[in-house]
């Protein structure tokens, strides 16, 4: 695959030809430093430019447009990223060699004509798409207790810091009736103005063609440099962890440990923490898997995950409430463990291997190709043949040295209280 | 080996029955890095009454029996859990249960041989003991507890619970915590002996490998084992009516949105058109009625009575086609209502059905850009049909308008089922067009 990035100072550009595959996928991303009283308005964005555009002026007529084009898989999401909000859209549409000559262009136009033609009529985008975009959100942002997994892990990071972007959540039901189809409109010119853009496209694709396609596509001039960094760097470390709780009707209660993460050099954030993380809290050859699940059978399943451009390090379990503190006394232990190097060469081994085969499969599917290269960009990381090499570096010795620098901060449960019934007929 | 070329990509299709009935399926993909390997049982929740193989009289297993037997395939007479083994390997491997099967499967981008023939010799050496049960029980309990709440599990499992009368499809596939508590060592070694025969299982390969090395190694492993012969599954025969359970349900549980699901039950006896047929013409149909192109999908959002997209999901079974239609909303009763008229008239225009048509077409090229994804298709097909269907262009360029009507017109829309959860509390308060 031959990779071609350049500095277009308005955006940046990034182009693969492959002919692993018989699609073309692009990706356009816009973002900014996330400010908390902006989020709500933003989240209308990548959904409204989808319900309508100028041209297309339903959902009804822009999705029969697509399936004339061979149905390509259309798509848009909202991301907190460390500091950055991150709005992203993209499209995998088939070559046209095939389905029939012509199509590739035909495609493009359609990505353009949702992103860069919107719905707007006099001042504002299109009333009717706005409702239903709202009423969406609004169904979202009051639904967010319907997923318990999600639902304590946004609990505990308002518990962790409730003044820092990792609580931020991704909307405010309490600003949604302040916001009206003029202000986005708005928001969405500020977007293009302001925003940092990136875009992606991968494929058996010519990189020429590409080039004039794109500044075609993306009519903006003004030149951009990133003010803020990504990651978010926590000030204040607690000796003691931190216990909350709450009440819902619930029969499995839920149990997320949050850690912050201080002071890591360039190697540990990209090879070392991804390899603790995977040792105590990988996939079912973990320590935690295995002591929790496997030898106590207290939970079907149980976690960890590195949030890179937070800081931190979370776990996350289903178990019953009168388990909370024998649980909590298991992960404790497993801590203690990689603190003190109680780490075998087959247990690093499992979660190299791991990271490596996670790699090889981002090669073979367009769309986590184009997000792993917007990452690797994102976050500086090594390119995949590189980190390969890297990850091997890492020894047991290096992944007990980082434990100074992991910090329990809170547990948090969320649970159905003492009455609830644990089954079902 | 016999092989059959896809039109559409110039991928080739392998495949072979070995002398022990094991059927595989092999797809190689040069330009790939990893492989997907599926071993599969014709064996899911829905199979619980059935004459042992080493029996005459019918017997019924406790639901939840097949996931439970997935679970404690993992764990082996010697001590290495193979998890472990395909961790060193740098292979994910994983399970799952569905209604109708249950499937074992793995990827990795190096190992392969070892790992295929490990995945062989683990699925095929059952080892069950009185702990190693008693262990699992407390696992399954906290992954049935999962599902309890979580609203849409609860939606889907309650349907189907609600529409069927005997038919054990109405059961969750996890069982209940009573369920789970009643499973045996004897019970488990009753469902293995019975259905993890090699004629009731297949292999399902996808991505980078040779074909004939591969068969090789397969064959090779196979033959080192004694299957004892038997004679084919008998399961019991099911009689369902065309009434439903319960033609309405609302249950108020911990949700901040409603939720609604509305369960067609279809006989099958009326539709004269072969199976994978049917279903391309029902998907067809469906899609034109609610999906992203439908004036129905655009009203019901202009109105502010649908909050989500409208999914639907299709049980089959031998004598019935359930049908579930669900939704996000806070006006149940409004959207219900514009559901049921527009199941009045299955009509659909010319230019929906050529489009839906050619969608499906190019479907099949984004299913053979994704190792995973071939695997699951040919699955699915297997599964369903007992058969792969390769070039479905075939069979999509056959489908035409005057054949819709024939199958649209037998299809009776009779027998529904309704289901509504409440939150406790609704403030409503959406922006309503009227």
């Amino acid at each position: 695959m031959k990779y071609q990035y350049q500095d277009m100072k308005a955006y940046n550009l990034h182009l693969f030809k492959t002919d692993k595959f018989k699609t073309i996928t692009i990706m356009i991303n816009f973002r900014r430093e996330i400010k908390k009283d902006e989020i709500t308005i933003r989240s209308f964005i990548h959904l409204l430019l989808l319900l309508s555009s100028k041209k297309y002026q339903s959902g009804r007529i822009l999705s029969s447009e697509a399936e004339g084009l061979y149905g390509p898989y259309i798509g848009a999401n909202e991301n907190r990223v460390g500091n950055f909000a991150l709005t992203s859209f993209y499209m995998t549409m088939i070559n046209e060699k095939y389905t029939e000559a012509g199509m590739n262009d035909k495609g493009m136009d359609f990505f353009k004509e949702i992103i860069f033609n919107p719905d707007v009529d006099g001042k504002g985008f299109n009333k009717k798409s706005f409702a239903i975009a709202k009423n969406e959100i609004k169904a979202k942002l009051k639904s967010v207790k319907d997923n318990p997994k999600y639902y304590s892990m946004v609990r505990m990071l308002e518990y962790m810091d409730p003044e820092s972007p990792i609580s931020y959540q991704s909307g405010y039901l309490e600003v949604l009736n302040s916001i009206d189809e003029k202000k986005v409109y708005d928001y969405y010119k500020s977007m293009l103005h302001s925003d940092l853009v990136d875009v992606f496209i991968l494929g058996n694709i010519d990189f020429l063609d590409m080039k004039k396609l794109v500044a075609d596509m993306v009519s903006i001039n003004v030149i951009k440099k990133a003010k803020k960094d990504i990651y978010i760097n926590h000030k204040n470390f607690v000796k003691r962890l931190k216990k909350a709780e709450d009440e819902e009707n619930l029969s499995q209660a839920k149990l997320v440990v949050g850690c912050k993460i201080g002071n890591l050099t360039s190697f540990e954030r990209k090879y070392v923490l991804p390899i603790y993380s995977g040792i105590l809290g990988g996939p079912s050859y973990s320590k935690l898997f295995q002591s929790v699940r496997e030898k106590n059978s207290l939970a079907y399943y149980i976690y960890s995950n590195y949030r890179r451009a937070d800081n931190l390090l979370t776990i996350s379990s289903g178990i019953n409430k009168e388990s909370y503190n024998k649980v909590l006394k298991l992960i404790k232990e497993e801590f203690n463990n990689m603190s003190k190097g109680n780490i075998t060469e087959d247990e690093l081994k499992r979660a190299k291997e791991d990271m490596i085969s996670i790699l090889q499969n981002i090669e073979d599917n367009p769309l986590n190709l184009i997000n792993n290269y917007m990452w690797q960009f994102l976050y500086s990381l090594d390119d995949i043949k590189m980190r390969k090499d890297e990850i091997n570096k890492v020894t047991i010795n290096d992944v007990k040295n980082i434990s100074k620098k992991i910090y329990l901060d809170t547990a948090y449960l969320l649970h159905g209280g003492d009455e609830n019934e644990t089954d079902k007929d | 080996m016999k092989q059959i070329k896809i039109k559409k990509t110039d991928d080739m299709l392998f495949y072979d029955t070995l002398d022990n009935g094991l059927q595989v399926f092999m797809v190689p993909k040069e330009k790939m890095n990893t492989t997907f390997v599926s071993l599969n049982v014709k064996y899911g929740a829905i199979h619980n009454e059935f004459t042992p193989s080493d029996d005459k009289k019918m017997a019924k297993v406790p639901n939840g029996i097949a996931h439970f037997l997935e679970h404690k395939m993992f764990e082996q007479e010697n001590g290495v859990d193979p998890m472990m083994f395909y961790a060193e390997k740098g292979a994910d491997v994983n399970a799952y249960t569905s209604l109708y099967n249950t499937a074992y499967h793995f990827s990795c981008s190096s190992h392969l041989n070892e790992n295929l023939e490990y995945l062989l010799d683990f699925v095929q050496a059952p080892y069950f003991t009185d702990e190693n049960i008693a262990k699992e029980k407390g696992i399954i309990e906290e992954e049935i507890k999962m599902y309890n709440d979580d609203p849409y599990s609860f939606l889907e499992e309650q349907i189907r619970f609600n529409a069927f009368l005997n038919h054990p499809i109405k059961y969750s596939i996890a069982g209940t915590v009573r369920d789970i508590n009643s499973i045996t060592k004897e019970h488990l070694y009753t469902c293995y002996n019975t259905f993890y025969q090699p004629s009731n299982m297949f292999l399902v390969i996808s991505g980078k490998f040779d074909p004939e090395t591969l068969l090789e190694v397969i064959k090779t492993n196979q033959n080192k084992k004694d299957f004892p012969k038997k004679g084919p599954i008998k399961l019991k025969k099911i009689t369902e009516d065309n009434k439903v359970l319960k033609e309405y349900e609302e249950k108020v549980m911990n949700v901040e949105v409603p939720k609604i699901s509305y369960g067609l039950k279809i006989p099958l006896k009326p539709i004269k058109i072969e199976p994978k047929k049917g279903t391309l013409y029902l998907a067809i149909m469906l899609d034109s009625l609610f999906g992203s192109t439908s004036t129905f999908n655009e009203e019901m959002k202009e109105k502010g009575y649908l909050l989500s997209k409208i999914l639907i999901e299709t049980f089959p079974t031998e004598s019935h086609l359930l049908v579930t239609i669900n939704a996000d909303t806070e006006y149940a009763d409004e959207l219900l209502e514009a559901i049921k008229n527009r199941l009045l008239d299955l009509s659909i225009s010319d230019e929906d059905f050529e489009n839906k048509r050619k969608m499906f077409i190019s479907n099949g090229i984004y299913i053979y850009e994704d190792v995973n994804s071939i695997n699951r298709n040919i699955t699915n097909d297997l599964i369903l049909y007992n058969e792969y269907y390769p070039n479905i262009d075939d069979i999509l360029n056959k489908l035409n308008k005057k054949e819709y009507e024939i199958f649209k017109n037998s299809i009776k829309i009779s027998n529904t089922t309704t289901l509504i959860i409440k939150p406790k509390t609704s403030e409503g308060g959406y922006d309503v067009k009227s």
